[in-house]
């Protein structure tokens, strides 16, 4: 049931409620929440102080623990300990295959088409594990917001593809977390410095993490973002220019082919610290132990630094080169620059990226948390805080999704780039005398070969009325929501024949699969299941009875018959009444089913004529911009 | 779906003024986006999102010269086949050979001087075929009767514009 919020000047149906609503950066190495509070956004912290949540999970047989506890298991338990999980996620067994040299865990491909690591707590798939994650910083913001969370912006990377993203909401399902939009990472990075609010812009997202180095060119044109190009190198980050100071230090210190680990990881340790030291100061005093005692005392300056950065640095600028070359753009095109990543406090850092785009680069955010507070700011505006904001951030599809068709070509139905939501249909036809059934394979990508491009999944559709070869008109529909997530249709047209639909995802999980994980989750079993499908039942009949009681009291004599306007109120106050009962959610979905079917026309009557206001000029924001 | 310039209420014609399209556009969005129903539940989400996907293809439409042709003509009853249609026009066949090969010839020989110069007789011949289509459906009511021809004409002007650019890419990064 559409009840258009339509803003009015004054009218404002909660005046002083706030919605409580978190953006989340689910990262490869780390992981942070954060929040608008009293009109800022910042990242929470846990107890201890800790901003940053180090994306780690470790499974005893028992117990789970997550973040900094879960990370002091990398060490002495390596096969329990899950780092990097984001590499796997959405990923099915081939792709898999070609990481797990890269992964110190025990990876499964068995019967299922979804991968799953094995750890003394069960097998468990990237999903879970990223649950693990979403659920602790769940925990953290609840706590710290002393109430539940109406729901979150989670940031993904801009060439996620399909799968990877449905995983990603999967993951959040898991955790019990109502997901208002997912937005790619560069995106929300643009939107904490508030460049979404110009008219147009080229920008340069560089995001240079401990262990990936991401590169992003995205245009904001007429109120879309588009990803014009993505580019980088996903082993590149601040960790290897640790190892080169490290390994400076230890010829310095005469220690080369050290090979103790212990000391190895102390000179290690010295070598970030210096790192992190030169960022404010030109020269720091650097301490390493020998093996006979003895230790070596010198200095680390900010030149030298520079000379052992230099190699890493040329890598992410040939990788800014690529990206630029790939969207067709010279560097003085780029109007905005924005800094990602605990690596770009590095002074020589920026010098690079300043030197490459001839621009100083946006760096006052705190750049492990921006992508965090860009995340939080969007989700402030869904969750309804900021009323007067007109603006949607609309997003275009990463990648192109087609089909499948004979030889082993693609046929493009939705391209990269088109502004989402989207519907698109296309008609096929059989090809053999007599078929009565079609199998349709959806892709993701680029190339006109299948084979080259993502497998995204595998349909049958039978029942198709015996005709003569091409005769039949299957039209096949693709549905992109807002989130980028596909929805595939295939009818039957000459017949009218509704013909019936297999899914077969070749990397998701089934959604019985996601039940079960959600019976079994260690997270929901801290939980009472019915009382939270009571709550969330109860949530979404608050929903409805708020919306609908103020599209009743602006638009309802507008639109409604006195005897429409009773059967509405009395199917209105049916849910009301199951809903203080509280008792009982499928009794409360009952109820609030017959409302939304109660008011469907009321719905339509008011949503054409918000399409015919928003035509004619009427609205509020054009009398406030004074047009 | 409902008609393009039925929904963004502009007048059923070949020129669109792009400014008041832009600006139709943001403010549909505005207030139809799924984002805007995030708190009313999902069944407000997904109706939502069905007209804001209208609203998006309609814009797509109304923003592409060859979309917006295809549909004016789609409205008199003209059909398209983008599988099977090409031009009838013997002579302009013949051009589509001489295009295609000037193309192919400075990729092969990576003139990337070349490539440029025809890059920008392209872009002027395009916008002939553009004056042309505009001119065919002057009356969209009662198109010029050789109006699809011109249209399949500028479709091809468009992909091999597409092609140049990549051919430009490809240049540059040394293929």
């Amino acid at each position: 049931m559409a009840l258009l919020q339509i803003t009015e000047p004054g009218v404002e149906s909660a005046p002083h409620q706030r919605h409580l609503a978190a953006g989340i950066d689910l990262g490869t190495t780390h992981s942070l929440v954060a929040t608008v509070r009293s009109g800022e956004a910042d990242t929470l912290p846990d107890e201890q102080g800790r901003h940053i949540l180090p994306s780690v999970v470790h499974y005893a047989a028992d117990t789970v623990s997550v973040g900094h506890a879960a990370a002091e298991h990398a060490a002495d338990d390596p096969h329990n300990t899950i780092a990097s999980v984001k590499r796997l996620i959405g990923r099915g067994a081939a792709d898999v295959a070609t990481l797990s040299g890269e992964l110190p865990f025990r990876l499964k491909t068995g019967a299922s088409s979804v991968p799953r690591i094995e750890t003394a707590g069960g097998d468990k798939t990237a999903v879970e594990v990223s649950a693990e994650i979403l659920h602790t910083l769940r925990q953290r913001a609840e706590a710290t917001l002393g109430d539940e969370l109406e729901g979150v912006v989670i940031t993904v990377p801009a060439y996620f593809d399909d799968a990877q993203r449905q995983a990603t909401r999967d993951a959040a399902q898991l955790a019990g977390l109502n997901v208002f939009r997912l937005i790619s990472e560069p995106t929300a990075a643009a939107v904490a410095y508030g460049l979404d609010q110009g008219e147009e812009n080229t920008i340069a997202v560089y995001d240079l993490g401990g262990g990936t180095f991401d590169i992003s060119i995205l245009q904001l044109r007429r109120g879309v973002f588009e990803v014009l190009a993505t580019g980088g190198d996903s082993a590149l980050g601040g960790d290897d220019i640790d190892r080169a100071i490290a390994d400076w230090l230890l010829n310095q210190a005469g220690m080369a082919g050290e090979t103790d680990p212990q000391r190895l990881r102390r000179v290690l340790l010295a070598a970030r610290q210096a790192k992190e030291a030169l960022t404010d100061a030109a020269r720091t005093p650097v301490e390493v132990g020998r093996a006979d005692g003895s230790a070596w005392s010198g200095e680390l300056d900010r030149d030298t630094l520079v000379e052992l950065a230099r190699p890493l640095l040329e890598r992410t600028m040939a990788a800014c080169r690529q990206v630029l070359e790939d969207a067709g753009l010279e560097p003085g095109a780029i109007d905005e620059v924005v800094l990602v990543g605990g690596s770009t406090r590095m002074p020589a850092v920026r010098e690079a990226v300043e030197g490459f785009f001839g621009r100083t680069p946006h760096a006052g955010i705190d750049p492990d948390r921006v992508v965090a507070i860009g995340a939080a700011q969007q989700a402030d505006i869904l969750a309804g805080n900021k009323p007067d904001t007109e603006l949607v951030l609309l997003d275009v599809i990463p990648l192109s999704l087609g089909l499948e068709t004979m030889g082993g070509l693609v046929e493009f139905i939705v391209p990269r780039n088109t502004t989402i939501p989207v519907t698109r249909a296309q008609e096929f036809t059989t090809f053999k005398d007599g078929q009565t059934a079609m199998s349709l394979h959806v892709v993701q990508g680029e190339r006109d070969v299948v084979d080259a491009n993502r497998s995204l999944a595998q349909f049958t559709l039978s029942g198709i009325p015996p005709m003569v070869a091409g005769a039949a008109r299957i039209r096949v529909t693709f549905q992109v929501d807002a989130d980028g997530l596909l929805n595939v249709t295939a009818r039957e047209q000459t017949q009218g024949v509704e013909a019936h639909i297999e899914v077969k995802p070749s990397y998701g999980l089934t959604d019985s699969e996601i039940e079960q994980m959600l019976r079994d989750s260690a997270s929901s079993a801290r939980e009472d299941m019915e009382a939270r499908r009571l709550r969330e039942e109860q949530v979404e009949a608050d929903r409805v009875l708020e919306a609908l009681d103020a599209a009743l009291a602006t638009d309802g004599d507008r639109y409604l018959e006195a005897d429409e306007r009773q059967t509405i109120e009395q199917a209105r106050d049916a849910l009301r009444a199951e809903r203080e009962k509280g008792v009982d959610p499928d009794a409360i979905e009952a109820a609030r089913k017959r409302v939304e079917q109660a008011s469907e026309a009321f719905v339509a009557r008011r949503m054409n004529d918000s399409i015919r206001r928003a035509l004619a000029g009427h609205n509020v924001s054009e009398y406030d911009a004074g047009n | 779906m409902n008609d393009p310039f039925e929904q963004f209420d502009l007048p059923v014609a070949f020129e669109v003024d792009r400014q008041r399209l832009d600006e139709r556009f943001r403010r549909l969005q505005a207030e139809l986006h799924p984002d805007r129903f995030v708190r009313q539940g999902d069944q407000a989400r997904r109706m939502a999102a069905a007209v804001a996907a209208d609203v998006n293809e309609a814009y797509a439409i109304l923003g592409d010269d060859y979309r917006r042709a295809v549909h004016l003509l789609e409205r008199t009853g003209v059909t398209f086949d983008p599988e099977r249609d090409t031009s009838q026009d013997i002579e302009f066949i013949e051009a589509q050979i001489e295009w295609r090969e000037r193309l192919e010839e400075t990729a092969a020989s990576s003139d990337a001087a070349g490539l440029e110069a025809v890059a920008t007789e392209l872009a002027q011949a395009r916008a002939e075929a553009r004056a042309k289509v505009a001119d065919a459906l002057k009356e969209p009511g009662t198109p010029a009767a050789d109006a699809k021809d011109r249209v399949l004409e500028l479709r091809f002007f468009d992909r091999l514009l597409e092609e140049t650019k990549r051919t430009r890419q490809n240049l540059a990064r040394g293929k």
